[in-house]
This record gives structure tokens, sequence and C-alpha cells, in this order.
């Protein structure tokens, strides 16, 4: 195996991406994505709670402002009214001797959590001995940020694989991959020659986005791994996509489909409760994601890691198999 | 240097052959033309001779290569000129070169000196896809020129380019002929066939039906008359003489000594019409 010749055919790829308006967009679009997500996401202190209270309860008002930000209502309807709008607002007022805690139904459970303790609080009147100070302990991620994150990365594998099957394709309507057959370059060589672009695409688009989305506490040593495992997902895809597809136009929507299959267990896996989970342990890309899901939230340590990892060759081994009949036979056609 | 035996090839893999029992040899250095209409076979045999077909029945070696079983440096000593332009479109003339002399593992030809070869030199930095067809096929005529090879397969090398640049390449295969190339040239221009090959092979349907040098069968097949053209008297005259009759001999021996002579033509016959006449098909269909 000549080195020469795998990184001639990189450079080549490299080279066609750049010059290829099409692909140019392809790596665009995670950065763009990225930023997005930078856009929406929450910072922390935009997540401290707000209260609602009535105005005549000078107590509870004062109680209330050692958590978080209150605003005043005239009346319980007014109070009822404020909670009901599209942000997450709590509200506790006094009624007779009691406290009351009033919620629209779909706040995060730690939302909830904290206010019934602060109600608890209030009730048992020992608030006043409490100090309360906000801290994100330097590993404060926003949910939407992670969904982000993995998002953008597992986006990135799959547009890796996309580079990959459109210089196939080009290969094949120019017909340039025939002469390539008639010089001394191995199979082997020309497709680890094309996976390089298929690794680093990735790498780079992960990297951006983590400065993107500003997550410098990360372990960039895991990420490193999960992405150069998670990138061979995309590497298989492009391959298949690149032989079975006989033109552009054909590629763009095989493209479209195989993108959808990878990136659906990501969207759902972040949707659905853990116990239906089990639905996506097919997906090379589900295990892609949970893995740099802990990671972002420093939740996964080397044993879970490696197992995860494992995971990821599985599904993707398998996923392989099922389509290396498909792909043999789109090289061969792709050959001659 | 190129020895075929009993060669069969189907694509469908049944007896509908596209070749079908062909047997032929290529000396060392000589040109061999491989002439036939469209679908008779001729870009399947190079295909399989150049490994990019398997060889499903029959023995083919090439440069003592058993081509069923080639390996890289097989490749270092062959070269391709397909008919189709398949270049990389989005690379330069020069980077197209570039990247193919990068495969191989023998000493390269000057990417630049290929391209000043076949007129390119120019347009070297321009991209492949913003060059004419015929500019495409100087540069895919140049790219299987990169590893110097010693043997050539050329798949219609003139097709489509103007005669001027035709006739350059033209001239550039006489000379790698003259440095002891191989050349496989597969052509239905009978044309260049007639002008550049040593020996040439006829193939209809996937069948050989005649091998033999172009002067022997224009010997063979011609008639030995000679159609001339002469002023006498004023007036225009035309005669067809035969170069085997004595008085025929004579009458134009005495026109070439005593009239003006406007035009004179042997009679022997085209390649083209030898193809006519021994395959019973059309060379264009």
């Amino acid at each position: 195996m000549r080195m020469k010749r795998i990184l001639s055919v990189f450079r080549i790829d490299t080279i066609n991406g750049i010059r290829d308006k099409m692909v140019i967009y392809i790596l665009v679009a995670p950065i763009i994505f990225s930023f997005f997500f930078r856009i929406i996401a929450p910072d922390f202190q935009s997540l401290s709670l707000l209260f609602v209270t009535l105005r005549d309860q000078r107590t509870t008002l004062e109680s209330l402002e050692k958590f978080g930000s209150v605003e005043l209502a005239s009346s319980e309807a007014e109070l009822k009214e404020r909670v009901g709008r599209s942000d997450d607002s709590v509200a506790i007022y006094k009624e007779g001797e009691s406290f009351n805690l009033f919620l629209q139904g779909n706040e995060s459970e730690e939302i909830e959590e904290v206010a019934k303790i602060i109600l608890a609080g209030l009730q048992s009147d020992n608030m006043r001995y409490l100090n309360f100070k906000e801290s994100d302990q330097g590993r404060f991620v926003a949910p939407v940020t992670v969904f982000g994150f993995t998002f953008v990365v597992i986006i990135s594998f799959v547009l890796g694989g996309m580079v990959i099957g459109f210089n196939i394709i080009e290969e094949k309507e120019s017909g340039a991959m025939r002469a390539l057959m008639v010089t001394p370059i191995k199979k082997s060589e020309l497709i680890l020659g094309r996976s390089i672009l298929g690794i680093i695409i990735p790498l780079i688009q992960t990297f951006l986005a983590v400065l993107i989305l500003d997550l410098p506490t990360m372990d960039y040593l895991k990420l490193i791994i999960v992405t150069i495992f998670s990138s061979v997902i995309g590497i298989v895809v492009g391959f298949l996509i690149g032989v079975i597809s006989s033109s552009q136009m054909s590629g763009i929507a095989n493209m479209k489909i195989s993108g959808w299959l990878l990136l659906m267990p990501v969207i759902l896996g972040f949707i659905l409760p853990e116990r239906l989970q089990f639905i996506f342990f097919w997906s090379p890309t589900y295990w892609s994601f949970a893995v740099l899901k802990d990671i972002v939230n420093h939740s996964i340590n080397w044993s879970s890691f490696t197992i995860q990892i494992l995971w990821i060759c599985l599904t993707t081994a398998i996923l392989f198999l099922l389509m290396m009949s498909r792909i043999k036979k789109g090289l061969q056609t792709y050959l001659n | 240097m190129i020895q075929v035996s009993d060669l069969y090839y189907s694509y469908r893999k049944d007896k509908g052959f596209a070749v079908n029992g062909i047997s032929f040899e290529v000396n060392e250095g000589e040109i061999f033309g491989f002439l036939g209409p469209n679908g008779a076979g001729k870009s399947t045999t190079q295909k399989i001779l150049a490994g990019l077909l398997p060889v499903q029945k029959g023995k083919i070696r090439v440069m003592d290569v058993d081509v069923s079983a080639t390996t890289p440096d097989f490749y270092n000593k062959i070269g391709v000129s397909f008919e189709n332009p398949n270049l990389y479109l989005k690379l330069t003339g020069i980077e197209n070169l570039e990247y193919f002399a990068s495969m191989y593992d023998v000493p390269t030809e000057d990417p630049v000196h290929l391209l000043d070869m076949v007129g390119l030199k120019d347009v070297a930095k321009r991209r492949a896809g913003e060059y004419s067809k015929g500019m495409q096929q100087r540069l895919v005529f140049a790219r299987s020129l990169i590893n110097k090879p010693k043997v050539w397969f050329l798949d219609e090398p003139v097709s489509g380019l103007d005669p001027s640049t035709s006739a350059a390449i033209k001239e550039l295969i006489k000379e790698k002929r003259k440095e002891g190339t191989t050349i496989f040239l597969t052509t239905h221009n009978m044309h260049i066939a007639d002008e550049l090959c040593d020996r040439v092979a006829f193939i209809v349907s996937g069948e050989i039906s005649l091998i033999d040098s172009p002067r022997n069968l224009k010997l063979q097949h011609g008639k030995k008359l000679v159609e001339i053209e002469y002023r006498a008297n004023g007036s225009l005259k035309r005669d067809s003489l035969s170069l085997v009759q004595n008085a025929d001999r004579q009458k134009l021996n005495s026109l070439l000594d005593h009239e003006v002579i406007e035009t004179i033509h042997s009679k022997e016959a085209t390649l083209e019409e030898i193809f006519i006449k021994v395959t019973g098909e059309e060379l264009e269909k």
C-alpha cells in the first residue's frame, strides 16, 4: 500500500470538493446550525427562576426575591394569566395561613422541583435562615445546546459521507474512475484515500461547533475518539450512495432518505422518554448521540464510554454487512 | 507482446457473446489496428486486454503477464487512451496529469511537456470542464502517455479532432512506434488504420474475419489499374489503364511522355472496400 497514492486521492477529493458549490454548502451547513443553536440557547443567568406573586403580599415578595426575579400581579386572575404566558414562571402566593403554588404544567421537572422546595421553605417559615447563591459550577449546559451540539456533530458525519458520495458520482458521470482503474492504484488505497475526507470534515466541524456553542470544558480525547469512530457511519453511507446513484440528482434523493434515517434516532432520542429509547438501539447514530450527550453533560466515565463505542462499532458493522452486497455490485458497475 | 487465444466475453454471461472466440498476436513495436463497426466487440476486447473487464474464457498474455492475474506493476507498463474524454472536469489540465502521474511507481513524463506535445500548454491551468471536446480528447491522449507505456491502447485516438490536430496526434503515434512502443489501436476509421497500422484485424459481431498488413490486403483485393486524366488537343480526357497488360502499359508511358497529365490514381482497393468485401458489413452503422 502506497501512502503517496492514498494522499493523492485525498488531495484531489479535497480540491474537487472545494470547487463544487454544492459541497461548499454542505460544509457550511453545520456551522450555520451551530450559530443558530448558539443564538437560541439561553445563558445561565437567563435561566434564573421567575416568580409571580400578589402585589399586597410584601413578606412573600421579600422571601422570593432571594431566589430570582419577582413580578407582581394585582389579582389572582392576573397572576394566573401571567403564568400562562410562553415563558417559564412560577406563581407563589399566600391564601389564608397557607401558601399556594401555581404552575402552567409544561415546566421542566427541575423548575417544578425547585418551586416545591421553596414552597415548603415558605410554609415552614425557615426561609430567613437560608442563604441562596446561583452557580453553574462550570458545568451548566442548556438542553437546547446539548441537542444542538449532538445534532451538529452527527450531521457532520452524514455530510462528510455526502462529500464522498458526490465525488464518486462525479467520477461515475465523467468515467474518470475507469482511467484510474488502469493505473497501479489498489482498491484499498482508493477507499482509504477517499475515506480521509469523511473523517477530517466531521473533526473540523465538531471543533467548530465546540467553539461556536462555547463548550470549552469538554473531554476532548473522548470527543475525538467518538467523532472518528462515528465518521465510519457516514463513510459507509457515502460509498453506498456514490455507487448506487446514477446521477447527482438521484444522489441527492438517496442522500435525503439516508440522511433522515441517520438523523431520526438523534431527534427522536432527544424527545422520547428513556423507556422508549430501545427502539433506536439498531442505529449507530443513536449510540453516537448517546455518547456525545453524556460527554457534553460530563456524565460518562471511560468504562461506559468504551461500551458505547463498541455499540457504535457493532451497529456500524451490521449496517455495513447489510449494505456490502449492494456496495460490491455498485462498485462493479461503477468500474465497468 | 500481446497473445490472445480463444477469447470469449458475454456481458449477460450467456451465449450472447460480445467477443466470440478470437485469437491474435501483436508483435513488439508494431501498431496493430483492430477495425470494425460500432458494437463489433473492439472496445470490449480492449477493456479485457487492459484488465478493465475480467477474462471469462480464453487466455491473454500482455508483456508475458497473464491478464487474469495482473499486479500493480502491469499497470505501470501500459497506457490507455479512452474514446470518451473521461477526465476530472473540475481539475485543471495540469492537475489531471499530475494526479495520474502520482499513481505510478515508475518515472513519469513531465506533465507540462505532455501538454505541450498535444497543444494544451497555454491552457494548462484552465479546468478540463472548460475545454472543448477536442481539447479534452487530447488531454486524455496525453494522460495515457504519462507513465511512458510499453504497451499503449488507443481507442479512436483522432475521433472528433480537427485535421491539423489529428495530423499532430498521428505523428506522435508514429514517433512512439519508432521508440519501440507496442500500440493496439481500436478504430472504425479505415484511413487512420491505413496510414498508421503495420497490421490490421477486421472484427465483426465479436469474430475476427481477417488479419494482415494494409499493403497486402490492398494488393490482394485491389484492381491493378491506373485512372488518368490528361489534356489532348485542348480537351480533357480520361482513361483507365491496366498495369499488367502490355498495350495499356505502353499507352500509359506514351501519355506520360507526350501529354499534359492532370491527375493520375492507382486503383488499389481502400481498406474500407476490402472490409465490406470480406465481412459483408458497412463500417458506419
